[in-house]
């Protein structure tokens, strides 16, 4: 199993730091992209489009952070060569790269459907919904950066595991809108503002549940990406 | 001086030898057996020495001679170095028992931002978890952009107000960090949701009190000026009651005019914060106004730079002209206000001064606070709302200028806009 203090194994001492680096530019771009989705919640909750358009302003610096670490991780491999757990780390960070930085896009989208519920008005469902699966994701993101910290395989697991409780309240949420689609016809284009935002949310859900799989694969060298929570307990006894 | 003790017996030993082989006829191979007993007692000294360092737990072994001394100096310093180390140890739990049963969040970083101690109160603060935690980046697990911009910046002259991310409700932490050692920080860590949930509260109730009370007011001078319009169908002893009526409900009015204004300041709400303000003509507009509504007081513009001020022209207009004005109200009628702008060491400078009647010092700390009075009675004389400075110093702050009074009693005073950069 991996460890944390493996990183520091390495007898060039600079391939330790860039390692390190690597992991640390990961997670404070988790930073980043943790900030922009709480505040595009609050953004939709509150209506407000000032800062539902600095969070639209913001993806490109989110964009930014992608390419320098997918830049770091090309030059890792093509002038170290990584093997074995170095390589896999810095596998998973591309991975996790890619998830973070598409959750900031969601982010963003989430702000843009909140400019444009300012405009074509608001939903009558009062975003509970918004703000349960908000919460839901939330905290899924926060602890698969956390587990990814700390190389914890069993907060992984336990991420994964939210991410079905986000799939149920996103199906009751979907139809709870349908009612009030049916309700009131000249609703329906305010609901689907709403209905994007959630599946914004939904999909914020499977990427970090993307990156708590990439963790497992980092820690056990198992890919439990299709192997459903069966395949995961496999790997990651008990949780 | 045991080796010497030790050198005269081996010397005497080899004296002794020496002389038993003579008598013999075998000097040489007599003193070389000796010497040779002699190393062979040695090394056997020596080796249980070493078998007694190796674990100095065990009993000291029995020696003789310049090896029993040996060995006893090096129990002295042994025990001497355990104890110095013990008080030590000691001394550490002692401080982090005492940092661990604070109510506020400390955490221990190192120079390297690797969390070295922190106590409990930080692990709700901060979502950590000890002691898994010590040894991880403190940047890793505390993502907050914020938060990890602050600490990486090394600049902790002011302490960071931050709102953690994630969770179900807004929660503000205040961190203070202090360098100490070489490179190691420590930080404090205090939840301030409440305070800053109150002070929000506090500043929306100003601003909808005012907003509801305005809609009222409007009613009431309206009717006034329609029943003052008309005031000759009306007996003499009305007229007065209702010209004063009509004073006060535009006092009001003007009062509720600067709570909202203030309150917008405050929430940074206000329009263009970005504007590029040429404060040379900000004062000739100013001094246009004012000579209409001040006829016979002065007002000399000293205009030696020419640099602008970014910010809010809103803003700044109502800041400048609040100080103008006072200094007119407070400078007797025919006196001159001159209001000077330029530069000094580097900094712009706006000056409004007046040879007025002059601010007793003790009244300087608390003028800026709302409603701070120097004097009751001459509140109605001058009609102020009592606001006034209290914009000044929010205007003040929003556009990163400091504002110093300077008074003496009975010769005027000087209030100073002092801009950090110009622009």
């Amino acid at each position: 199993m991996l460890k944390k203090e493996d990183y520091q194994h390495h007898i060039s001492a600079t391939f330790n730091t860039e390692l390190e680096s690597l992991r640390n530019q990961m997670l404070s771009m988790g930073g980043a992209v943790e900030q922009q989705l709480t505040s595009a919640i609050s953004a939709l909750l509150q209506m407000d489009t000032g800062e539902a358009q600095a969070i639209i302003d913001r993806d490109a610096e989110i964009n930014q952070m992608e390419m320098s670490i997918d830049d770091a991780c090309a030059t890792i491999i093509a002038r170290r060569q990584p093997t074995a757990s170095d390589l896999r780390l810095v596998i998973a960070i591309i991975k996790v790269n890619t998830d973070l930085e598409r959750i900031g896009d969601e982010a963003a989208k989430i702000a843009q459907q909140t400019i444009r519920m300012s405009d074509d008005g608001i939903s009558p469902s009062n975003f509970a919904e918004v703000r349960q699966i908000g919460e839901l994701v939330g905290s899924m993101l926060h602890r698969a950066l956390d587990a990814f910290a700390r190389l914890e395989v069993e907060q992984a697991v336990e991420v994964v595991r939210g991410d079905e409780e986000v799939d149920r309240q996103y199906g009751s949420a979907m139809r709870s809108l349908a009612t009030f689609m049916l309700e009131d016809s000249r609703k329906i284009g305010v609901i689907l503002n709403e209905m994007w935002a959630l599946r914004s949310l939904e999909r914020i859900g499977d990427h970090a549940t993307n990156i708590a799989e990439h963790l497992v694969y980092l820690v056990k060298g198992a890919d439990v990406r299709h192997g459903g929570l069966e395949g995961l307990h496999e790997h990651a006894p008990k949780g | 001086m045991s080796g010497l003790k030790a050198g005269l017996k081996i010397a005497l030993l080899v004296l002794g030898a020496a002389m038993l082989g003579w008598i013999y006829g075998y000097t040489a191979t007599a003193v070389m057996i000796t010497l040779s007993a002699v190393i062979c007692f040695w090394l056997y000294e020596i080796d249980k020495v070493q078998r007694w360092l190796s674990d100095p737990e065990q009993d000291v072994p029995d020696t003789s001679g310049i090896w029993s001394d040996l060995l006893a100096l090096i129990y002295f310093h042994q025990r001497k170095s355990d104890q110095v180390q013990a008080q030590l140890q000691s001394t550490i739990e002692y401080m982090q028992s005492s940092l661990a049963v604070i109510r506020d969040g400390v955490v221990m970083v190192g120079e390297d931002g690797i969390i070295a101690w922190f106590n409990r109160s930080a692990e709700p603060l901060l979502g950590l978890r000890y002691p898994e935690d010590t040894g991880q980046r403190l940047t890793n697990l505390v993502r907050d952009p914020e938060f990890a911009d602050y600490f990486l910046a090394q600049d902790y002259s002011e302490p960071l107000q931050f709102e953690v991310t994630g969770g179900s409700e807004k929660v503000f932490l205040r961190v203070e960090i202090t360098h100490f050692g070489e490179g190691d920080r420590v930080l404090f860590i205090r939840d301030v949701s409440d305070s800053v949930r109150m002070e929000k509260m506090r500043s929306d109730f100003v601003a909808n009190v005012s907003h509801e009370l305005r809609t009222p007011l409007t009613v009431i001078t309206g009717y006034l000026g329609t029943i003052e319009a008309n005031v000759e169908d009306l007996p003499q002893r009305y007229r007065r009651p209702l010209e004063q009526m009509g004073q006060q409900a535009h006092r009001m009015e003007s009062v509720l005019h600067d709570l909202l204004w203030l309150s917008k300041i405050e929430s940074g709400q206000s329009a263009r914060t970005d504007e590029t303000v040429d404060i040379g003509g900000l004062l000739q507009e100013l001094r246009d106004e004012l000579g209409d509504a001040y006829p016979k007081a002065t007002l000399l513009l000293e205009l030696s730079s020419k640099r602008s001020v970014i910010g809010s022209y809103q803003q700044l207009y109502s800041a400048v002209s609040n100080l103008v004005i006072n200094a007119i109200k407070y400078s007797g009628e025919n006196s001159a206000v001159t209001v000077s702008w330029f530069e000094e060491h580097g900094k712009s400078k706006l000056n409004v001064s007046d040879a007025g009647i002059g601010i007793d010092a003790v009244h300087l700390p608390r003028l800026t606070e709302r409603f701070y009075r120097v004097d009751d009675s001459r509140n109605s004389a001058t009609g102020g709302t009592g606001l006034g400075l209290a914009i000044v110093k929010h205007v003040a702050a929003a556009h990163g200028a400091r504002l110093l009074i300077e008074s003496q009693i009975g010769e005027g005073s000087t209030f100073s806009l002092i801009f950090s950069s110009g622009g």
